[in-house]
Order: structure tokens, then sequence, then C-alpha cells
């Protein structure tokens, strides 16, 4: 079966948001990725320090597929999303609905997917792709990491769609089936931001939101003692860096995609007072990013020393006290 | 962010970037990994320290080639568990060398499909002049480039056998 559906291939800054995006506008709807990202409450911060991973790690947005459901809640667009038992039952519902020309989207382990360089592969579960069409055996892949649409073998796509572990994709395929005409934007982008303090703020867990940064920075001195030796230190501190920067979050963990959002939400909601939050969360990605930059040097130059994670640590507090201020007002500016 | 601070000199690899851009207005711009312009080199470095370190200890016997490949992969027990469908306890034992023996070829594979490697390679390690690792790209592509030869391993019917093919590079 050969079948290339005409599919705008589009590069976008986080895989999911940029995959809801190109899925919405091939069924005729223009949203940017940005307002996708703002009325699914995407902007988050978690530290986690348990045995679900070798070493300490943070996120720095929601839960994997809740912006989707939360663009069902908000804006009602449906989506068809389905899993599956075996492989072979997900490949072939796949090929039914490129051979009716519905391109979907599917969740895929990042591994597998073999034509991104060696270096960004790794074992991460939670990747959406784009398929577009099959064509000598091979997918046709709409990746917006990537600048091209680009093949994969069936194999791959195979393997990275039933790769087990922690939030297994189980074949995972989704694609809207239903836009309706109007939208309410206004009640959306509100409920979004509302949902987005929230998350930041309220949440009574000691280790999600503003309380996750905290923790973070405190714990962050304890990092030498975990680590295996000092070569693995500089790895995981130049991690931050990479979780911060590299990993699909349009810079400085989506503060700058958050503070994009803000400023078409002050059109939106005829708010001007908005412009002036999204400019203070531009200045607030800023300082994020003069993090992750000085953990990147300072893996780099094995400058390791307690004193010095301790003035990571700061910095981070230092963000965790401004972001506090901040989502508690802007919850209040959109009351 | 300003437009004029994103560095988009890095090639291989685009990234899309929000940025003020210079008109005033916030939307996204083309950019380039600082990490990966800077530090890709340091960045192997790292890892292939770490695999000499674990070759060494598997070379000593106090580790199992499992515990290699998943330290190197970065999992935990839990979820190299859950990804290869055996049990956390049964993964444990395997991670013991006094109890490694006693895998069988069925759980083999299923660890060998998670690493994505042939079976084979549990029981071999295969180097290249550089004494780097070719098979599990922790390695600079830089690097192996300088051997007159190149390995390749193609998987054949037989689930458990792999051919090992070395041949003499063309381009030199």
């Amino acid at each position: 079966m050969d079948k290339v559906i005409p599919f705008e291939h589009k590069m976008s800054a986080h895989c999911e948001t940029g995959t809801l995006s190109s899925q919405l506008a091939f069924h005729g709807l223009e949203l940017s990725e940005s307002l996708i990202f703002g009325i699914g409450s995407g902007i988050f911060f978690g530290y986690f320090n348990n045995s679900k991973f070798p070493f300490p790690t943070f996120i720095v947005r929601n839960k994997p597929g809740q912006i989707r459901k939360n663009l069902t809640k908000r804006l009602g667009i449906k989506f068809t999303s389905e899993t599956f038992k075996t492989a072979e039952q997900a490949q072939n519902k796949l090929d039914v609905l490129l051979e009716k020309g519905i391109p979907p989207a599917t969740q895929v382990d990042f591994f597998f997917m073999d034509y991104l360089p060696q270096y960004l592969r790794v074992h991460i579960n939670v990747h959406f792709i784009n398929v577009v069409g099959k064509t000598n055996g091979n997918y046709l892949i709409s990746d917006c990491y990537y600048p091209k649409i680009v093949e994969l073998k069936a194999e791959s796509l195979e393997k990275g769609r039933f790769a087990g572990g922690s939030m297994a994709p189980k074949g995972f395929l989704f694609y809207p089936s239903f836009i309706p005409k109007e939208f309410d934007y206004e009640k959306a982008v509100r409920k979004g931001i509302k949902k987005a303090c929230f998350n930041m703020l309220k949440i009574p867990i000691p280790f999600l939101g503003i309380k996750g940064m905290r923790k973070f920075a405190d714990h962050i001195t304890e990092w030498p003692k975990l680590a295996m030796d000092s070569e693995d230190l500089s790895h995981q501190v130049s991690k931050i860096n990479i979780l911060l920067e590299d990993q699909g979050t349009g810079g400085a963990g989506f503060r700058f995609m958050y503070a994009t959002f803000l400023k078409q939400a002050a059109e939106i909601l005829k708010k001007p007072e908005l412009i002036d939050f999204s400019k203070r969360m531009m200045e607030n990605g800023d300082k994020w990013r003069e993090i992750s930059l000085k953990a990147a040097r300072m893996g780099r130059d094995r400058d390791l020393s307690v004193e010095k994670l301790k003035e990571v640590g700061d910095l981070i507090r230092e963000r965790a006290d401004v972001e506090e201020l901040f989502f508690k007002e802007l919850s209040k500016a959109v009351k | 962010m300003k437009e004029k601070d994103v560095i988009s000199d890095y090639k291989v690899q685009k990234y899309i970037l929000y940025a003020e851009k210079n008109d005033g207005s916030y939307g996204t711009v083309e950019g380039g990994s600082y990490i990966i312009e800077n530090d890709l080199d340091d960045f192997w470095h790292k890892k292939s320290h770490l695999e000499k370190t674990l070759r060494e200890r598997l070379l000593k016997n106090e580790i199992t080639p499992v515990y290699y490949f998943m330290v190197l992969e970065e999992m935990t027990v839990a979820e190299l568990a859950s990804r290869a469908g055996i049990g956390k306890g049964k993964v444990k034992c395997h991670l013991k060398p006094g109890r490694f023996h006693k895998i069988t070829l069925n759980d083999l594979q299923k660890y060998a499909k998670v690493f994505n490697i042939p079976v084979a390679n549990f029981f071999q390690i295969l180097l290249t002049s550089t004494d780097q690792n070719p098979k599990y790209h922790f390695y600079h592509e830089a690097e192996t480039k300088k051997d007159t030869f190149q390995m390749t391993q193609t998987q054949t019917q037989n689930p458990a056998l792999i051919i090992t093919k070395v041949e003499e590079r063309n381009n030199g």
C-alpha cells in the first residue's frame, strides 16, 4: 500500500502542542501553538526524587496528554483516540486510517525515531508524531522536531509505539473528529490561565508547582552524594540545561512560550494589563535561561562544588519567589 | 529573550524558540541548541567515560551485562522490568553476577528488544581501534571514521543469531 496524504509540515517548539496545532490545521482550524499551550494550561513545574527515576529530575510542563484533554474540555474539540492490546492491531488501524486519508498523531518512544541524531535519542515514552503516509513499507512521519517529512521503518515505528515502561504508549493514536464552528475563546483562555495558576500555587503535593521549585533548590546540594562519580554529576548538571532548553520547550522551560500566550490572551480578553504580565514572564524566562546556561557551563568546566550548586539552588529559589507572586497576581487579574 | 540573542548557527539540529522579535511582537524564531553547539564533544566524552567505567566492572565480573545496558540507557529496575515484561524480582536477580548464569534465552531476547541490540551482544564487547564500543551509540562518529574497518551487525531470521561483518571502509 502506498499512500501519501498532503499534510502541511511545520516545525514547532514542543511535540504535543505542535502535533495538535498541525492536526487541527489539517482539519481546517488554525490555532497557534502558544495559544494551544495556554488554553491547555501547559505551564507547570515538578521535581521528582523517587525510585521511578535513576536520578532526581524535574518537569516544566503538565502531564503529557493533558493539553489535548483540556482543549476538549474548553473548546469542545473532540478527538478520537485509541490504545491497543497488540502491536499488530495498532499497525492495522494505522494503515486503515491512512487509507481513508486521515493522518493520525501517535505516541512513541523517542529512542526508536531513527532519523534523529543519536545524542537526542533517549528513552522517553511521551513523544508525539504525525503519521502522514506510507511508501515502500516505510511510514512517512511529520515530526515537529525535524525540518521535513521523513521516512521511518515500519519496524522502528512499531517498536516505538509499543515500548512499554512508565507511561507506555500502547500504540496510542488520536485525530480530531469534531471541530465546532464557533468558539468561546474568552472563556477558554480565562479557564486555561486560572487552571495554570491553580496548578502552580495550590496543588497540595510538596514537589509540584512552586513548592517543587523550592524543593529542587533545596535538594540540588545533595546531588553530589547521589551521583556515581564526578563525570556523572557533570552529566546530570548539564541535563538541567537540556531539560530546560532542548527538550522541545521553546526556551527557558516553556516560559517564553507562555509569555507569547499571555500577549495573545491580552487581545482575546481585551485586558491590556496582561501585556505587562507577558513582559514579566519574558523577563522571568530570561532568568531561567541564565540558570540553564550556568548549569551547562558548570557541567562543561566540572565546576561542581557544593557552593556552586548552592548558587544554582539560590537562583532557582529566587525564580520560585518571582513566579509565586506572578501567578498570584495573574489569577487575580483574570477573575 | 530578544531575537538577536537567539543562537542560530548550529545547522545540524534546528530548534524553534519563542522570543521577542525585532518589531516588539512575540513569536517563533529558528534557533540552535547552546549545549549541542558547545558541549557535544564533552557529552560524548562523559558517555564514553561511563561506558568505560561500567565495562571495567563488567570485565571483573562485578556487574552483569543487563546492569551494564540498564545504566547506559539511564533506566531504573522498575522501568526495565516494565519494558521487558519481566518481574521486578527476576530483573534484580539478573543484575547479580552470581545469579546471571541462570538467565534464559527467552528473557535475554526480551532484554535485547528493549535495548535494541542483538542477543549476542550480551556476551561480547565489540571494540574499535580507538577503544570505543561501536554498537551502543556512545561513540563519536568522527573518531570511528579513523578506523580502516567498519563493523555492521545484521539480524538473521533466527532470533538468536546475528552476522557481524567487518569490512574495509571504502571512503578511506
